[in-house]
């Protein structure tokens, strides 16, 4: 019998090299998160996000962050009120990801940055979401599916323990001059979330998998996508063994390596590991105690009940 | 765990001067002033280049007269360049050189990571070949798009109309479309305080030095580290913030006896 299971995810952020030598702020940010469902499935959450940087986008370092807690309040909150359910309706939870949270996540994020701005800048003249611009990308799992979605130029490989690595997601070139990309301050930019959406079903497992989300500094850093596919599958190994440190991947020096090596970018990377593992006879044994006990406790209250 | 083989590079900025050397090039020492400038622009550049090693500047260059030719073909590293005299005489077959850059433009031979190419057309006078069509067919192309395009006009004989065309029409600066720096006095290009969206006037070879100097070395460190932008903002608008021109331009509004060219 095999059963897989997520295991915690990690993200890491690293200043780029030429930013540090500038003095100039870090505009990249990333988190990982686990929740609790209505029904007590663990739920995790990774995202990363990269403010533009430059003049016209001065307070996108604060865009990128407020845009990952407001990612995580509001998964949090939708999280922490459902069931998710062992056979669950992909078609719902992919227009929940797809357009409503979204929608959520601009519209509060709009309200945050407002706050910031009225807070901090208010001398500064009239508040434009605009120097708050920020691309994000976010990565939701749950024991029975995970899906991503997004806004920017983030990508995400998945790689399977087969040894194949492959691209999952990128932003195709929305071919504007110069490195342009969708933006959480675009006005209507809940509307790009859909095509950066899918789900996946984990209802028949077939095979462990790793995956990683990262923001564009990391892939303008490699030579060529293939060196950018190994890269990622390298960075995914960052949380396949907690107890075993020669296997692990340090991700802090890693990136650094990357950022001073490569594009000079800041650079962010968020991974996670599905993986399926055999039950062993112990296992075994406690699962089917828990089904006899569940079992019998019905059995009993039905007794309870008729007499 | 140890690092995969896995090739990290920093990106390449491609540099490309676009020079005429039609043969009015050869009066009034236009050629030789040229030739002066991008030389002693070099070191400067080079060392733009060392304190931005995520960028790798690879300078090439085209000349066209009666037929435009790759001056220096190869891509090649600032500490490696050698600048060889350009020759003056022909006519000025502009259209063509354009559509040769826009044949080295294409991925490939562009890698997919390169930053925003920076071109700069010199010119001292009018194109005899079928420019806007060759404008069109470089225009294509994502890269040319992408790219930091500057011109300098040597001397008031230069068609400032194609110049601006090369570059692109100047959305932000409030003037009618396609309007001469200075013309209506409305933004004179010594008061610029952003990207020069108009073509550069130099009226003589030190305002050229200038801005050869300053096209090879502010441009290209701006041009180093792109901002990223919001897609379909204006697409006037471009992700490389261009520095301040230098204090000492030369005003356009100024006396066309006291001009050298």
């Amino acid at each position: 019998m095999v059963r897989g299971r997520w295991l915690p995810p990690q993200s890491c952020t690293c200043i780029g090299a030429s930013h540090l030598r500038n003095n100039s702020e870090c505009q990249d940010a990333s988190d990982s998160r686990t929740f609790l469902s209505l029904d007590n499935y663990p739920v995790s959450t990774m995202v990363v996000a990269d403010g533009h940087g430059g003049k016209p986008y001065f307070l996108s370092q604060k865009g990128s962050a407020i845009a990952c807690t407001t990612t995580f309040t509001l998964i949090e909150q939708y999280i922490s009120t459902h069931i998710i359910k062992t056979k669950p309706n992909l078609m719902l939870e992919h227009t929940w990801f797809s357009t409503d949270l979204p929608k959520q996540i601009q519209l509060q994020w709009l309200v945050k940055i407002e706050d910031h701005w009225r807070k901090y800048h208010a001398n500064a003249g009239d508040f434009d979401p605009k120097v708050y611009g920020t691309t994000l990308g976010i990565v939701l799992m749950t024991p029975f599916w995970w899906g991503h979605t997004g806004i920017g130029d983030w990508d995400l490989t998945i790689s399977s323990n087969n040894g194949s690595i492959s691209l999952l997601s990128e932003e195709k070139d929305p071919s504007a001059p110069g490195e342009a990309t969708f933006s959480l301050c675009h006005t209507f930019g809940y509307k790009f979330f859909a095509n950066r959406t899918k789900i996946y079903s984990l209802l028949k497992p077939k095979e462990s998998f790793s995956i990683a989300l990262s923001t564009d500094g990391i892939r303008k850093s490699c030579s060529t996508d293939k060196d950018f596919l190994l890269l990622s599958s390298f960075l995914s190994k960052a949380n396949t063994s907690f107890f075993d440190v020669e296997n692990t991947v340090d991700l802090p020096n890693t990136l650094k390596k990357i950022t001073t090596e490569g594009c000079g970018d800041d650079v962010s990377v968020a991974v996670a590991t599905w993986r399926l593992e055999k039950l062993g006879l112990e296992a075994l044994t406690l699962k089917c105690y828990f089904i006899i006990r569940k079992k019998f406790f019905q059995y009993l209250s039905k007794l309870i009940r008729y007499s | 765990m140890s690092f995969p083989k896995v090739q990290l590079s920093s990106r390449p900025l491609h540099f490309i001067y676009i020079c005429d050397c039609s043969g009015s090039m050869a009066a009034q020492g236009k050629m030789q002033s040229l030739n002066q400038a991008i030389r002693q622009s070099i070191p400067g550049m080079a060392e733009v280049a060392h304190q931005n090693p995520e960028a790798k500047v690879l300078v090439r260059a085209v000349s066209f007269a009666d037929r435009a030719t790759w001056h220096i073909q190869i891509p090649t590293p600032i500490d490696n360049l050698i600048w060889t005299d350009l020759k003056a005489g022909g006519i000025t077959a502009m259209g063509e050189a354009l559509e040769l850059v826009a044949h080295q433009l294409r991925t490939p031979p562009m890698e997919e990571r390169a930053l925003p190419p920076v071109l700069v057309l010199i010119s001292d006078g009018q194109p005899t070949d079928d420019f806007n069509s060759s404008l069109k067919l470089f225009m294509r192309e994502p890269w040319a798009q992408k790219a930091v395009k500057l011109s300098i006009a040597m001397g008031h004989d230069a068609d400032i109309d194609v110049l601006q065309k090369f570059i692109g029409t100047d959305l932000d600066s409030g003037l009618p479309r396609n309007e001469i720096p200075g013309e209506s006095g409305q933004l004179p290009l010594k008061n610029i305080y952003k990207s020069p969206s108009k073509p550069l006037i130099a009226s003589n070879a030190t305002s050229l030095a200038q801005y050869i100097q300053w096209s090879s070395t502010a441009v290209i460190n701006a041009a180093s580290m792109p901002a990223t932008r919001q897609a379909g903002e204006s697409s006037g608008i471009s992700n490389v913030h261009l520095p301040d021109l230098p204090p000492t331009i030369t005003d356009p509004d100024i006396d066309v006896e006291t001009l050298v060219w």
